[in-house]
């Protein structure tokens, strides 16, 4: 693997760190508070923003959802990007509720639409990193 | 709480060209527009008891200095001016400071109150650091991702979104203090290149340098003053969340929820508005205002400020400064322009653009990644 030259994901404490480790596992985490139940619709925080505790735990998502808005990126892409142009940014709603900002992979672009059903794929961006991104998924899958 | 309206009132502004002046620091925009605010609300400046410098993006070194006495000092207010600090909430922070000063003014901790905002980032483009997301995301992309969603929901064309810079560029080619004034058509901004979909690049803003401010004290004292006094009447707000991503609504933002409150405090309706200065750092959220603001219905401000009623001479004049996609973009000034703009109006100064007879203006403003929304009425007349 080349070196990579795209911003690496900032890990700034534990949970962080158990989130990226899951990830490199192709394991998709979610937050769940221990104390009250709450689903954490924001990967990852250090309180559980329900109740305030810190007795949070992870759980494996099932990896789908729907697209809940998406951009293609044509111009000025931040720096590292520019071999990617154009390529799309999107905000999924897992299943569980949870929230996240991702790539969308392997698709016809010009047929992408909100709410649209996808999947987690994972790219291994490092020996330390994987990426979630998401696909549509196929009809009847 | 007690009632600030019609005790508390604006009665000056300043504010100096929105622009890329590469050679006057900051201290300078701040200064002049200060002098300006002061001289147009005909005060001795040694009236000032509390100085409040809104934060700013380009230098931290002058955003400390702003909060530790440096307008006092300058102004010539040490041994007199109660207070000195600074605040900062984005492009929200106007609203904050604003509702902070009739706060303080309402409940006499402040006689007279200095609002400044001075910014330079026509020249620094990395001002806002660098996103750093793994998956490439930037900061036009953010609202790229909100304009589709709001497409997504209200059908709303291409056309009609470009309306937006279209009705914002007309008011500033009557605006001698906004940077962009060349005739621009719809075709022009759908010709622009295709920057984050479905964003062109004339519907992205341009950071800016500039300055304004205003003076806001009691109307016990207002009435001696040689402006008519703009009231505050209501304010509303909401924050709701921090990064972008996780905005809950993005086809609405909170909008609705805040028009509701400020309309309230304000005990008027939308019918009631006359001028809608809304905050405008991308088409969408002039449309999106428009609609939670209940301008227009769900869906319908598209096409609304295509037919032009938003324009000069229109049914509801909107942004009547130019708004930052033609103003210009000053970071937390950019709703400073806008509000300072429904002052000059309700006062009857603003020039070419002045809106014959208007009484009651609504002013909008969102912060950081649109983290917060906020609305305020203000009148001309007390309630």
């Amino acid at each position: 693997m080349s070196e990579y030259q795209k911003p690496l994901p900032i890990i700034e404490f534990q949970a962080q760190k158990e989130f990226w480790d899951g990830c490199k596992k192709h394991q998709l985490l979610i937050q769940k508070c221990r104390d009250c139940g709450e689903i954490n619709r924001r990967s990852v925080r250090m309180l559980c923003p329900n109740c305030l505790s810190g007795n949070l735990e992870f759980i494996q998502a099932s990896g789908k959802g729907k697209i809940y808005s998406f951009s293609t990126i044509m111009a000025y892409p931040p720096q590292g990007f520019q071999d990617d142009v154009p390529y799309v940014v999107a905000i999924i709603d897992l299943e569980e509720g949870t929230r996240f900002r991702s790539n969308i992979v392997d698709c016809d672009i010009d047929a992408l639409k909100c709410d649209m059903d996808v999947e987690v794929v994972w790219e291994d961006i490092t020996d330390e990193y994987a990426l979630p991104k998401f696909r549509p998924l196929k009809q009847g899958s | 709480m007690d009632k600030f309206q019609g005790k508390v009132a604006i009665v000056g502004t300043g504010e100096v060209p929105t622009g890329k002046f590469p050679e006057r620091p900051a201290l300078q925009h701040a200064l002049e527009s200060c002098k300006m605010a002061i001289e147009d609300a005909g005060i001795s400046k040694d009236e000032i008891d509390t100085v409040m410098a809104c934060g700013v993006i380009f230098n931290a070194r002058y955003g400390r200095d702003l909060g530790v006495g440096l307008l006092a000092d300058e102004l010539g207010l040490c041994g007199k001016v109660k207070r000195n600090f600074m605040l900062f909430s984005g492009g929200s922070s106007s609203s904050d400071m604003l509702e902070l000063a009739v706060a303080m003014v309402g409940q006499g901790f402040s006689k007279t109150v200095l609002i400044s905002h001075s910014e330079k980032l026509a020249v620094s483009s990395d001002a806002f650091g660098r996103v750093d997301d793994p998956f490439g995301m930037g900061m036009n992309t953010i609202m790229g991702l909100i304009t589709q969603r709001y497409i997504h929901e209200t059908g709303t064309t291409p056309e009609q979104l470009a309306s937006v810079c279209v009705s914002n560029r007309k008011w500033a080619q009557l605006n001698p203090n906004a940077r962009f004034q060349k005739p621009l058509t719809i075709e022009d901004v759908l010709k622009s290149k295709m920057i984050t979909t479905p964003l062109h690049a004339m519907e992205c803003n341009i950071l800016c340098d500039g300055g304004s401010a205003l003076i806001v004290t009691s109307d016990e004292r207002a009435k001696d003053l040689r402006n008519p006094p703009v009231y505050p009447l209501g304010f509303g707000s909401v924050v709701t969340h921090f990064n972008a991503t996780y905005a809950p609504d993005m086809a609405a933002l909170s909008y609705p929820q805040v028009a509701k409150e400020a309309y309230e405090m304000a005990g008027i309706g939308p019918e009631d508005v006359d001028i809608a200065e809304l905050y405008d750092s991308y088409p969408v959220i002039s449309l999106i205002a428009l609609e939670g603001l209940g301008l227009c219905k769900k869906g319908e401000a598209g096409r609304f400020v295509y037919e032009g009623h938003t324009w000069p001479g229109g049914s509801l004049p909107m942004t009547t400064n130019g708004g930052m996609l033609s103003q210009g973009h000053t970071g937390g000034g950019g709703s400073f322009a806008i509000l300072v703009e429904a002052v000059r109006q309700l006062m009857g100064k603003a020039g070419d653009r002045q809106v014959k007879d208007a009484k009651i203006a609504v002013e909008t403003s969102t912060g950081g990644y649109y983290a917060d929304t906020h609305m305020m009425v203000l009148g001309k007349e007390k309630p």
